[in-house]
């Protein structure tokens, strides 16, 4: 291996490519020794793996040298050496002392020694022996290797190793094409090995000047460290304070991201804002928008609340924009629907239609924005108001095609054509009811996705919209309603037929409320108005009556009850009827309360019959009879009166203080009834004679009250008098007693109880004159025994009836 | 002829929507509302007969109607909403002068009778009379509906006698009811349905579409008349 240079191969430039590659150095000059060539003539060496050496079985190397030096010895025949060659040694220290000596010997007697072969000899010899000498085991075993590695490759290097060392010029060729291939081969092997190393050195030769410069760079530091040792604490200071510095930094900037997250819009969402349609993603940015307003009312509440009011600005007109989309949007939605309402018939959706739930989710953004949400909610008013009203006007088209008779029909039955404008308008309610649920009705909502700031502040609001959607939108129809409803109220004078209209709209003001309608909505207002016109107008209807009969004109002679009276009672009873039934008795708030009662009845009885009397009876106050037959016709007609309202006793007069106007009528009776049993008793003592003392009695002590027979002592002054006299008692009394008498009976029942229209108060007034009139004649006849009492028959003779016998005559048992 | 007239008009309007679908859409449904007014004597159970269609509940405890009450029922068929609108009439004389005014402009009239009270089965005469003089023979669905038919030992009116006077009166639909224990409720209005134009045009009511349970506010009135019979109690 030492015969090739390595430095020869080292590449120049470290650019250098591989065709530049040095050429390999020429053939190496090995020769071989001169002297050699002579002797190797006729010498040829013995073959190393012979037969014969292989055959002694010999392992040791020495050995086998020894052999092979022996052979050779002998093939050369130097047995004039044998001490020498005896002498050979293989220790090595031994063997070149003697060697060298043995050498030189041979060498200077070489040249005169005509024995080349020994001097040949000698020559291989001292080189082996200078060989072993110089490399001892080690080299020998690097010899043995290289033959064995020869050998191994005997294959590639295409020899034949007896050819090898042929002594001769085949053998010489031999020997120098295996050289030749070996070498070849062992350049082979460098130029690859080469060409492995070639770019770690380019590398290397890369790196270099980098790494030259670091190591300067590391030396100038390192000098100037050893030099300023001391500044280096400062140094740190001041890295601590940058990198707390940078840590700040990162964290404000963490913080400001953050911020910026929070509140404020990124693109996307800006431009969602501004052009994505109205729906889920929209929506989600307005979330975003109400809790950046939420934060910003925090942030207003900060001492300087600067970053609050700026927020507060941008978010409030990005949102203020957003509302103006949802409005459109709101406004479109309601248009198509309308719009299709008109083509199409009616629309409905179902709770979970989507473009219903983003029309409620647009409503409900809207709410916080209240101005332009108010202006929606009156556009949708003003469109509904607009279809309730066609709708409604509809009804009374009668050229319309439709498949329900026109109400415009029933116009001739008031309370029918009422019913049927008012049960249409319960439609109406109830379908707009249903409309308004099913669009304004936030029942679907889920509230946890909705900021609770919008849902707090107008839940209560938004709760109640389809109920004040429903009211406002009546608002408008309100007056079409009510002008359809007056004209009919109006001109409508019947009590009767006003009581039902009354009825009507009391009832229909409660399904009203039932169905949605606010108590305080107009069209209830406007209810209430028209029944309070109903309710007044009954009673004008029942005076009415009163007033067209002319009470004072068309006078019958007879004591029974007027026409007009039993006309009026007749309406007032099927109106107390109708009141009856209504099922309203109970309720004290009622139209027919005491104050209606009194002034249907209390007034008749009061102002309308003493106005009827008083014209048909003039001569009352001169005339006795006269005035007997006032009474007569006002007690016919007070208990006509009576009579009828009987019935409503224990209902309609049973409840509050309205009994008190049935008891009134009853007083009126009796105050009649007594007086007319006052007139008629007179009239009948006058008759009988007996007048002028029943005056003169009561004057004394009222006959009534006479108990017992102690009693009659009171009447004794009456002597005093000129008229008690036994013959004044006499020419005064006993003829007309013993006259009318006997005819009295029949007088009261021909011109008394004959115009009482009662049995029961014709029974009571005579019953009650002819018991006053009993007593009368006892009372005076035992007080004039008592005055005369020595002339008792001459009184008997007057007074010829026994008290008993007058009673009987009188019907009295 | 009401039918009639619904159903052209019906057919206008899907003409049209199908021109105009996007619209459709955004604008909804379509809608159609029929008007079905419950007449009879107090008492007779139209309130039950309703509360057991709408909740399928029973009150033993009775409460008269004052005037009307009115409940409406959306059906969603297709791009279809159908609204029953039951108006519930009050049997109390006092409030008899009411209900010409509803039978004006109803498509569908139920007449109801008690079966255990004579009577109530008597006046049904002057209620059709009534129907008939608002909306003339022609113009209405006519049912007549014999109640409480559990009541099988205070029965007055047999059901012979019933379904007799129905065809009398030319009602289009006689059918007996409990609404105590649910019998043949669900069937009447299945009754009722099946004269609507929208359900005429397939044999069978396109509520037995299993797909519809799942809807809101759909009536199911699928059970049939057989399970419906076997939970009668008589
Ligand atoms: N046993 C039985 N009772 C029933 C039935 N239907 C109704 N009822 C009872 O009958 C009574 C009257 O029922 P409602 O439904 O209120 O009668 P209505 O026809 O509405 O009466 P008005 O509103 O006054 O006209 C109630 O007490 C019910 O419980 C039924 O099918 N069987
Ligand atoms: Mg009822």
């Amino acid at each position: 291996m030492d015969f090739l240079d390595y430095q020869t191969f080292a590449l120049d430039e470290a650019n250098a490519k591989d065709y530049d590659l040095p050429e390999p150095a020429s053939r190496l000059p090995i020769k071989s020794q001169q002297s050699s060539k002579d002797l190797d003539k006729d010498f040829s060496m013995p073959r190393l793996a012979n037969a014969e050496l292989d055959a002694e079985g010999t392992e040791n190397l020495q050995d086998k040298m020894q052999k092979y030096a022996s052979l050779s010895l002998s093939a050369l025949s130097l047995k004039r050496l044998p001490p020498q060659s005896s002498m050979e040694n293989p220790v090595v220290s031994q063997g070149t002392s003697l060697g060298e000596k043995t050498l030189e010997q041979l060498v200077q007697n070489g040249e005169k020694t005509i024995d080349n072969t020994d001097a040949l000899l000698s020559k291989r010899l001292s080189r082996i022996l200078d060989a072993h000498h110089r490399n001892t085991l080690q080299c020998d075993t690097q010899l043995r290797r290289s033959f064995k590695v020869l050998e191994d490759n005997q294959d590639r290097l295409h020899f034949n190793s007896k050819t090898l060392v042929r002594p001769d010029f085949v053998g010489s060729l031999a020997r120098n094409s295996l050289r030749s291939n070996l070498e070849s081969e062992l350049l082979k092997s460098h130029l690859m090995i080469l060409d492995d190393i070639q770019p770690i050195v380019r590398r290397i030769k890369r790196l270099s000047e980098p790494v030259q410069n670091i190591h300067q760079m590391g030396d100038a530091l390192l000098k100037q460290g050893e030099m300023a040792h001391d500044e280096t604490k400062t140094y740190m200071d001041t890295v601590y304070i940058l990198q707390n510095a940078l840590l700040k930094h990162r964290l404000k900037k963490r913080i400001l991201v953050m911020l910026r997250d929070k509140l404020t819009l990124n693109q996307v969402e800006e431009d969602a804002l501004i052009n994505s349609n109205v729906g889920p993603e929209f929506f989600e940015v307005m979330k975003k928008l109400m809790r950046l307003k939420e934060t910003a009312t925090y942030l207003l509440a900060l001492p300087n609340p600067k970053a609050g009011t700026v927020l507060m600005e941008q978010t409030n007109a990005k949102i203020e924009k957003a509302n103006k989309r949802i409005f459109n949007y709101l406004v479109d939605f309601l248009y198509d629907l309308q719009s299709a309402s008109k083509t199409f018939g009616e629309r409905a959706f179902s709770s979970n239609d989507k473009p219903l739930i983003t029309f409620q989710q647009g409503m409900l953004y809207l709410s916080n924005d209240l101005p332009i949400f108010n202006e929606f909610i009156k556009r949708v008013v003003k469109a509904r108001s607009q279809i309730v009203l066609d709708d409604f006007l509809s009804q009374f088209d009668v050229s319309s095609a439709k498949a329900s008779r026109p109400i415009i029909i029933s116009a001739h039955d008031p309370v029918r054509y009422l019913g049927d404008v008012l049960a249409h308008v319960h439609s109406l309610i109830v379908d707009e009811a249903d409309f308004m649920d099913s669009m304004f009705k936030f029942q679907n909502w889920n509230i946890q996705d909705t900021p609770t700031s919008i849902l707090q502040e107008n839940r209560e609001f938004l709760n109640g919209l389809s109920i004040s959607l429903l009211n406002e939108t009546f608002g408008p129809v309100e007056n079409s309603i009510r002008i359809r409803l007056e004209q009919i109220i109006r001109f409508e004078d019947d009590p009767i037929i006003n009581f039902e209209i009354y009825e009507l709209l009391a009832l229909y003001q409660m399904m009203f409320i039932k169905y949605g309608l606010r108590p305080d909505s107009n069209l209830i207002l406007q209810l209430i108005n028209l029944r309070n016109t109903s309710s007044s107008k009954i009673l004008t209807g029942l005076t009415k009556i009163l007033d067209d009969a002319n009470i004072t004109q068309n006078l019958e002679k007879e004591l029974l009850p007027a026409e007009w009276l039993v006309k009026y009672l007749a309406k007032l009873c099927e109106l107390l009827t109708k009141f009856e039934k209504s099922g309203s008795v109970k309720d004290s708030e009622t139209l027919i309360d005491s104050n209606f009662l009194k002034e249907a009845l209390a007034c008749l009885i009061t102002e309308k019959l003493p106005e009827y009397h008083k014209s048909k009876f003039p001569q009352a106050r001169k005339e006795k009879e006269v005035k007997k037959h006032l009474l007569l016709s006002e007690i016919n007609c007070i208990d006509l009166i009576k009579t009828r309202m009987l019935p409503y006793r224990e209902t309609i007069f049973s409840k509050g203080d309205r009994h008190l106007v049935y008891e009134n009528i009853d007083s009126h009776l009796q105050a009649s009834t007594k007086s007319l049993i006052g007139l008629e008793t007179k009239s009948l003592l006058e008759k009988l004679g007996l007048d002028l003392y029943s005056n003169l009695f009561n004057m004394i002590f009222p006959v009534e009250s006479v108990q017992d027979e102690l009693d009659y002592d009171m009447y004794l002054p009456v002597l005093e008098n000129p008229i008690m006299q036994r013959d004044t008692i006499r020419s005064n009394v006993h003829i007309k007693l013993n006259d009318f008498l006997p005819i009295l009976l029949s007088d009261i029942q021909d011109n008394l109880l004959f115009h009482i229209v009662s049995p029961k108060i014709a029974d009571h007034i005579s019953t009650e004159c002819l018991s006053c009139l009993s007593k009368f004649y006892k009372v005076f006849r035992q007080v004039l025994l008592k005055l005369y009492p020595e002339n008792h028959e001459d009184i008997d003779t007057i007074l010829n009836f026994s008290e008993e016998e007058f009673d009987t005559l009188i019907g009295l048992n | 002829m009401v039918q009639h007239l619904i159903k052209s008009k019906f057919k206008v309007q899907s003409q049209l929507t199908k021109k105009l679908p996007m619209s459709a859409n955004r604008a909804g449904k379509s809608l159609t509302k029929y008007k079905i007014v419950f007449l009879g004597e107090q008492g007779v159970g139209k309130t039950s007969l309703i509360t057991r269609f709408m909740y399928d509940t029973f009150d033993d405890h009775y409460q008269a109607t004052i005037g009307i009450d009115f409940l409406s029922k959306t059906m969603y068929l297709d791009d279809k909403t159908i609204r029953l609108q039951l108006w519930d009439t009050a049997g109390q004389e006092r409030f008899r002068s009411l209900i010409p005014s509803y039978i004006r402009d109803s498509h569908v009239a139920i007449v109801v009778y008690d079966v255990t009270n004579k009577k109530s089965f008597e006046y049904i005469d002057k209620w059709v009379e009534d129907v008939k003089s608002e909306r003339g023979e022609e113009n209405v669905v006519l049912c007549i509906v014999g109640n409480k038919n559990d009541l099988s030992d205070e029965r007055q009116v047999s059901t012979e006698e019933g379904e007799r006077k129905a065809q009398v009166l030319n009602a289009k639909i006689f059918i007996e009811t409990s609404t105590k224990v649910g019998f043949n409720v669900k069937n009447l209005f299945r009754k009722i349905a099946k004269t609507l134009p929208e359900f005429q045009k397939s044999d069978s009511v396109p509520l037995d579409d299993n797909a519809t349970k799942n809807k809101p506010d759909v009536i199911d009135i699928t059970t049939n008349e057989e399970q419906e019979q076997s939970s009668c109690q008589c």
